[in-house]
């Protein structure tokens, strides 16, 4: 599979996330001033939906216990989360957005 | 200013411990780190043993351990568990083992928590009566707990209410004694206890505030207990959740100043030089609640242990965090951040009933508090307000269909 139409950016608001189920796994695709992310959906810590988190700058907090991971590379940038989300490869063409849901990869070194 | 370490030891391998430990590696920190527990078990969460463990005990849950052995071995973490550290030499800089052995450091750091209390009451002692702080006492207390049994909670805290909320879905017949008028009441507002009551109360649980427990009954094992006020309630097996002592006597004995716990300054430093302490042991002042306090949740244990070892490395930042912590009871998630006690004003956002609500406390217009019962990204913008000192304007706080995020922005 390669990139796959997900939404068109108007369905992401700013600051905000949501989350894709097109893919094996579920993702949660960010609008970040107009650059958009994608990065797994499901918090390493627990069992919740990163996309109903709260995005500032290029993080993404965790609702349930605060982890927080860097919308850009799935880096846990706070605890209680240690291990990393995939970030997944993301595609403007004219108002829509592809994602690659093959794609993922892990940071280096977590 | 004394030279740079070359050994930490830390005493108490959970939370706070746990946390020291793995931030003096990735700060860079190349000296050795020991990391002594008296628990078998390396660093693990505490939360699900209340929750999830108590209610799918042969599940685990997928983050119970920070980490396992072998990232300890990696990171040259020497873990010495299932051994209790006995004393603290501080002339020697030697932490005595109970086994007979003895660890040497440059710097000591005291992360022993608390011990769950027990009660003076007779048949405190009988094999069915439990506390609830380690993974052993989840496991004991899960192994009680089936349909149609009858389990008697005494203490109406976050940890005798999610006992009681688990017990209840196991389909048990449970009971719960509060001594105090309101549940909770050490960190809620007697409102958010009365909406705790009652959602207990449809879920089936008995409870009881303003009772208190006046013995355990049964000769081998528990048969009743009779209640402060002279009723008799059947028990199979009682979950005392009366709170925990701070596990300050090592650092007493080392003549190491406490009080409600080992006293730290704003670094995690104790009275004596080299000697640090935090998470639930660690009495700290904290300018949200103004004053000394000692808290007793997993966010102060985690990242006061890890800005303890911060201080160890030479940093010079004040740890001043907003206090939060959660609970799970039933299906409400509740989390609370700030004072949510001494407020002059409330303002509750959506309907109690809905069981999805957010409260903000405020005082002179400022948010000092914000408690949302499963309204979690509510919290996210109710603990920014806070931080920020902000004074929003209430009645766009009261509207459930505002949007908090402008909310903020507009009271920047
Ligand atoms: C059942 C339960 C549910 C909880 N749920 C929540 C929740 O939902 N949300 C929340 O925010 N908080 C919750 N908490 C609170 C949270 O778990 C604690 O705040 C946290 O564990 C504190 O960590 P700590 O490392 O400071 O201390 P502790 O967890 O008490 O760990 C201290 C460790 O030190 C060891 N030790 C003590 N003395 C010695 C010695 N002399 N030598 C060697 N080892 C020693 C002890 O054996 C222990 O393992 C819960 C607690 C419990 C018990
Ligand atoms: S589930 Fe995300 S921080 Fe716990």
């Amino acid at each position: 599979m390669a990139f796959v139409k997900v939404c068109a950016r108007d369905d992401v608001p700013e600051g905000e996330g949501i989350k894709l189920e097109q893919g094996p796994e579920p993702v949660a695709l960010f609008n970040a001033e107009g650059e958009f992310y994608a990065i797994g959906d499901t918090c390493t810590h627990g069992d919740w939906s990163l996309s109903e988190g709260y995005m500032e700058e290029c993080e993404v907090e965790c609702t349930l216990h605060m982890a927080k991971f860097c919308i850009k590379t799935g880096r846990v940038t706070a605890p209680p989360a240690t291990a990393p989300v995939k970030s997944y490869p993301v595609k403007l063409e004219g108002d829509d957005i592809w994602v690659d849901f093959d794609a993922g990869i892990l940071p280096d070194g977590g | 200013m004394s030279a740079a370490p070359k050994s930490v030891a830390i005493i108490g391998a959970n939370l706070a411990g746990g946390w020291a430990a793995d931030t003096l590696r990735q700060k860079g920190f190349e000296g050795e780190i020991i990391l002594i527990g008296e628990e078998p078990d390396p660093p693990y969460e505490r939360p699900p043993l209340s929750k999830d463990l108590l209610l799918h005990p042969d599940e685990m849950p997928k983050t119970l351990f920070l980490h396992d052995l072998d990232y300890y071995a990696q990171q040259r973490i020497e873990l010495r568990l299932g051994v209790r550290a006995s004393r603290i030499d501080l002339r020697g800089k030697r932490v005595e083992l109970a086994d007979g052995g003895h660890v040497n450091a440059d710097r000591i750091m005291l992360c022993t928590g608390g011990a769950a209390r027990s009660l003076p009451v007779p048949g405190a002692d009988l094999p069915q009566v439990h506390c609830l702080r380690s993974l052993a006492d989840s496991r004991a207390i899960a192994a009680g707990l089936a349909p149609g049994k009858s389990v008697v909670v005494v203490g109406g805290g976050v940890i005798g209410l999610e006992v009681a909320a688990s017990a209840a879905r196991k389909g048990c017949a449970v009971s719960v004694l509060e001594a105090a008028p309101a549940l909770m009441s050490r960190v809620v507002t007697p409102e958010i206890g009365q909406f705790l009551l009652q959602c207990h109360r449809a879920e089936g649980v008995d409870i009881r505030p303003g009772e208190g427990i006046a013995a355990i009954l049964g000769e081998s094992g528990v048969q009743a207990v009779d209640t402060g006020s002279g009723a008799r309630i059947d028990a199979d097996i009682v979950v005392l959740g009366v709170g925990i002592d701070p596990a300050d006597d090592l650092a007493r004995q080392a003549g190491i100043a406490t009080d409600n716990g080992i006293i730290v300054d704003a670094h995690c430093r104790t009275s004596v030089a080299e000697v640090y302490a935090a998470g639930d042991v660690a009495n700290q002042p904290n300018p949200y609640l103004g004053g000394r306090v000692r808290l007793e949740n997993v966010q102060n244990a985690q990242n006061q242990g890890a800005a303890a070892a911060e201080a160890i490395l030479g940093s010079t930042t004040a740890f001043e965090e907003l206090p939060y912590f959660w609970t799970d009871q039933f299906d409400l998630n509740v989390q609370a951040a700030g004072d949510t006690r001494h407020a002059e004003q409330a303002i509750t956002r959506g309907a109690l009933e809905s069981h999805a609500f957010s409260v903000f406390y405020l005082t002179q217009g400022k948010v000092q508090g914000v408690l949302t019962v499963n309204q979690p990204k509510d919290m996210a913008h109710g603990r920014r307000m806070i931080m920020r000192h902000l004074c929003p304007d209430p009645a766009a706080l009261a509207d459930p269909d505002s949007d908090l995020r402008q909310i903020v922005k507009a009271a920047s």
